[in-house]
């Protein structure tokens, strides 16, 4: 195992290799566990991470060894003295596609408000775009924002925005790890066309008790964590909460006391090692948004997730983890306008066994394999109501899935240039009873409906998901990776807006919707520079996808009993390249990220059945972070965006109906909003160094030039002509500063 | 300590009006033009009245509003197993019948003949749904008080029924697409409240609402036009209505029941 010699929190993605053999060497799994096979000998091991010096020792291997180290974190004050291994492992592995965030990183990066985001941090990095300004939805190469995978700490996280999408529900915090994979995807994860978002919640210190918080200008945050016996068991909880209602409470106008508008996050983990073989873990995340205009309207959602986790140690070879998750999204609405008072509530929840094992075989061969068995029920819309309302109580009928995947990969060192990572995952998905189940014909008539008793199995289906990486290692700092990877997609967001909202329906396949399917083929070049203090990299991907899944036009989503007679199916195709550039370490690094790319979908209802640009379609995307720390105290950073616009649909003709002008449209997103970009900048202060208790302020200014970037184009007539029409764009955020106060004891 | 949270208090609004008042500007865009489309509003009630058809053109974005009158059409409606109403034009464009009432529960099509092409659509004339009455009722959300009307009326249970609230104000026709359906509602007595987009409504405001009930052809293009301006909700990507007409006619062909009502704001 390698951990943290300060805290005891293990360490996710370490690498540790033998001293002079680029072959010899392998990095720790999500848990801090590694395997190494040697012959009998002396060996020099190298063990290093990102933010941490390197820890060089001598051991003497002549048996099974059982070997964890304990490396140092450096602070932001030691940096420049102590020097650190340069990696290359980013051109050496045969993953592809992949991004790590380091969440000290996140931590200087500007962002709206001051809210440290991982999701907004992600989205500066190439291939991965943002929905819209302040929305922590994204698009990873051409995919939809349904289509991503997010994960926290193996539990499936279906809603990650607050306060209908301006913030995302991962406190950093909390956070230990962010891996994104964009391609390649490993055979140990599925469900999800695009990416796999595998967020790792801190363990909590194992050596001292300590807090950490925050003051900003929106929200506070805390976080406790300790050991309950040291070396051996420890927890974190952390909470962060908006406020903006605790002063609406004290308002001398009572109208205002009434209204609600706040969200809160709880993260909670806690871990026990039985013996040096067995580890468990139960972690939880609780999150709510509440929004209520008082004698109106009421609007609350949120997610909750909890894994129990136990690690175990077979041999020294054989790791596995055994995981048991639950998860559930639910929203209600209640409407409490007199006469027509009435209560939606709509859930999705998930039970989930996951088996992982990851098997040392020699020092050429690792293998992982295991199986995955998760039953979802998805509550579509539950309208309860007063008997004075004159709104009537509706059911829409669960649906109950169970989704089955087994999968096996082998990391196999071909030779010393050659690295392979293949892989099978199988994966299954039965629809099961009770209740009607209908079919439609294309208009979305229908044509027929047959009940099924509970548990019985309505339909099944049944996929391969072939995945295969692999690199050829030109010298030390130079390669060329490929990779091929199938992904399946059982579950299926709906939206029939240009923004997502908490209303959103999930739906599961069914009789008429299939699996999504998408093929992606990528190949990539990388290269270091100057002692691995720069790295170079080029991707490019082509993406088809199949069952695509679109909403008719015109389609009433509200308590809608027979939604499937509503969808239409189609394809998709994204293709682009990515280039990312950045200086890794010194008083100055970041970054430069440029996508030039392409999506498009096509159904044969939209736009006489011809291929149409993709809402996620955005041809260049360009980010720019840098972060400077000049001395002790200060680290400055900056980071700047710029994007073509959105595809939208313009009108190019109006009419009048009943008084009214209407406006005729033109191609599906044939047309583009203007170009977004901004420039953010933050300054970190950091208190005085060798202190119990440390302090920091945080200032940023988020848009600095006060760009007024397009969230929407509406077309209306004119007010002061109304014989007139004009174009209407709405700006949400103009130059905003923000200041948070971190302490740390 | 009572200060501090007051000053705290006007900080927040302060920001809030940050946060949540976005800003407006009026862009200048290129757009495409079309060729023009024959656009056709053509309403039927139950009332014993000349009724009226329109025949109008598309306009180019940057054009005037002014309707585009279609000229020398023949416009006839056919009631199901009866007669054949014959519309004449009296202004260009407007096509005006003679006195006659509908039934509820028959079927009607409308055949126009212009510029040498025929465009038909049939619309089934609802069963009637009489507004009861209307009244007042007030709101308050973030310290504002609005005033909104409530339509009254009996759903028949059973049947599925679409509602069409036509809204004027103080005589003025508001250009907002009202429509219902009784998918929540069946075989009540509903209370529908109105929003109005603004301004809001003030006291001695004659608020005037006529209920029109339509088949779900009608419904499903008016509310498709709604949805797309958003109306409170979160906008969808737009796309053209699916009229009742056939061969690329824009507009919509309504067989309605018409009952209005009115009141005047306290």
């Amino acid at each position: 195992m390698v951990r943290n010699s300060s805290t005891g929190e293990t360490l996710i993605g370490a690498n540790v290799k033998i001293s002079g053999s680029s072959q010899l060497g392998t990095s720790t799994n999500s848990y801090g566990f590694y395997s190494l096979n040697l012959p009998e000998g002396n060996y020099k091991f190298e063990v290093s991470y990102i933010g941490y010096t390197t820890l060089i020792k001598d051991i003497i291997i002549n048996a099974n060894t059982k070997q964890d180290f304990s490396i140092e974190e450096f602070n932001n004050l030691s940096e420049v003295v102590i020097s650190i291994a340069k990696r290359n492992e980013n051109v050496i592995k045969a993953q592809m596609g992949v991004e790590k965030l380091n969440v000290k990183d996140i931590q200087n990066i500007p962002v709206l408000f001051g809210e440290k985001d991982i999701l907004k941090t992600l989205q500066l990095l190439p291939g991965i775009k943002s929905a819209g300004e302040g929305n922590s939805g994204f698009y990873v190469r051409g995919g939809s924002t349904d289509q991503n995978l997010i994960l926290l700490d193996e539990a499936p996280v279906y809603n990650a925005s607050h306060l209908l999408g301006f913030f995302s529900t991962f406190n950093s915090d909390a956070i230990k790890d962010v891996t994104v994979y964009k391609g390649g995807m490993p055979a140990q994860y599925g469900g999800r066309l695009s990416s796999v978002l595998d967020v790792r919640m801190n363990d909590g210190n194992k050596k001292t008790t300590t807090f950490e918080g925050g003051v900003g200008l929106i929200s506070s945050r805390l976080k406790i964590e300790g050991p309950f016996v040291k070396d051996k068991s420890s927890f974190m909880i952390s909470g962060r909460r908006t406020y903006a209602d605790a002063f609406l409470s004290l308002a001398p106008d009572t109208s205002l006391r009434g209204n609600t508008l706040y969200f809160y996050d709880l993260n909670a983990k806690a871990n026990y090692q039985l013996d040096d073989k067995n580890t468990v873990y139960l972690s939880g995340y609780f999150g709510r948004d509440k929004l209520g205009l008082s004698n109106t309207f009421g609007f609350n959602w949120g997610n909750a997730t909890g894994t129990l986790r136990w690690n175990h140690l077979f041999s020294n070879k054989l790791f596995s983890n055994t995981s048991f998750i639950v998860s559930k999204y639910d929203y209600t609405i209640e409407n409490l306008l007199s006469g027509s008072e009435f209560k939606v509530n709509s859930s999705i929840s998930d039970f989930n066994l996951k088996q992982d094992f990851t098997f040392a075989l020699n020092n050429k061969h690792e293998l992982r394999f295991g199986f995955d068995a998760i039953h979802h029920t998805i509550a579509p819309g539950q309208i309860s109501s007063p008997s004075t309302s004159s709104v009537n109580e509706i059911k829409i009928e669960n649906r109950k899935g169970v989704e089955l995947a087994a999968y096996i990969s082998d990391q196999y060192n071909l030779s010393d240039k050659i690295k392979l990572v293949y892989g099978l995952r199988i994966s299954s998905f039965s629809l099961l009873g009770g209740g009607n189940f209908k079919t439609f014909d294309i208009d979305g008539n229908e044509t027929s409906a047959t009940f099924y008793k509970s548990s019985e199995i309505v339909k099944t289906y049944l996929n391969l998901e072939p995945r295969f990486s692999a690199s050829f290692q030109i010298d030390d700092t130079k390669s060329i990776k490929t990779s091929y990877t199938r992904n399946v997609q059982n579950l299926h967001l709906m939206s029939n807006s240009t923004a997502t909202s908490p209303t959103d329906l999930y739906i599961m396949n069914s009789l008429n919707t299939k699996p999504e399917l998408a093929d992606q083929f990528s190949l990539g070049y990388f290269n270091n520079f100057k002692d691995n203090d720069y790295e170079f990299s080029t991707e490019v991907y082509y993406k088809p996808m199949q069952n695509q899944i679109e909403y008719r036009n015109g389609t009433d989503l509200r308590g809608n009993q027979n939604v499937e007679a509503d969808l239409i199916y189609g394809k998709g195709r994204a293709y682009g390249m990515e280039l990312f550039f950045k200086k890794r370490y010194g008083k100055f690094n970041g970054w430069i990220g440029y996508t030039l790319s392409k999506t498009e979908r096509q159904f044969n209802q939209i736009n006489n059945g011809n291929w149409f640009t993709a809402r996620q379609d955005r041809p260049h995307d360009i980010s720019l972070v840098g972060i400077y720390k000049p001395g002790k105290r200060w680290i400055f950073s900056s980071t700047f965006v710029y994007s073509s616009g959105n595809a939208v649909t313009f009108p190019i003709g109006k009419y009048n109906i009943d008084g009214q002008t209407v406006f005729y449209y033109g191609e599906r997103n044939g047309s583009r909003t203007p170009d977004f970009h901004r420039l953010d900048v933050s300054a970190t202060l950091e208190g005085k160094p060798n202190k119990k208790f440390k302090s920091s302020w945080n200032f940023g200014i988020y848009n600095l030039y006060n760009r007024k970037n397009p969230f929407s184009i509406d077309f209306k007539d004119n007010p002061d002509n109304t014989s007139q029409t004009q174009a209407v764009q709405t700006s949400l955020f103009g130059i905003i500063p923000s200041v948070t106060w971190n302490f740390k004891f | 300590m009572k200060n501090l949270f007051k000053k705290y208090y006007i900080l927040l609004v302060l920001i809030l009006t940050v946060v949540f008042s976005s800003c407006e500007k009026v862009l200048d865009l290129k757009l495409d033009n079309t060729e023009p489309k024959l656009v056709i509003e053509a309403i039927l009630t139950d009332l014993d009245v000349k009724h009226i058809v329109s025949l109008s053109n598309t306009a180019n974005f940057d054009a005037s509003n002014t309707k585009i009158p279609v000229s020398g059409a023949l416009v006839s409606i056919k009631e199901e197993n009866g007669p054949t109403i014959i519309y004449t034009e009296q202004t260009p464009g407007n096509y005006i019948s003679t006195k006659y009432k509908g039934i509820p529960g028959k079927k009607y099509t409308i055949t126009v003949v212009a510029n040498g092409i025929t465009y038909t659509a049939t619309s089934v004339m609802p069963l009637a749904v009489p507004i009861k009455s209307l009244n007042q009722i007030e709101l308050s959300a973030f310290g504002e008080t609005r005033k909104l009307v409530q339509v009254n009326y009996d759903d028949p249970a059973g049947v599925t029924n679409f509602y069409y609230n036509r809204l004027f104000i103080n005589n003025l026709k508001k250009d907002q697409f009202n429509v219902e359906s009784d998918r929540f509602t069946d075989g009540r007595n509903v209370k529908n409240t109105i929003f109005i987009d603004d301004p809001d409504l003030v006291t001695g405001d004659k608020v005037k609402i006529q209920l029109l009930t339509i088949d779900e052809n009608v419904y499903k293009y008016l509310f498709s036009i709604s949805q797309i301006s958003g109306n409170g909700g979160p906008p969808t990507t737009p796309a053209n209505p699916n009229s009742n007409f056939n061969n690329g006619a824009l507009g919509f062909f309504s067989a309605s029941t018409f009952t209005v009502d009115s009141l005047t704001i306290k």
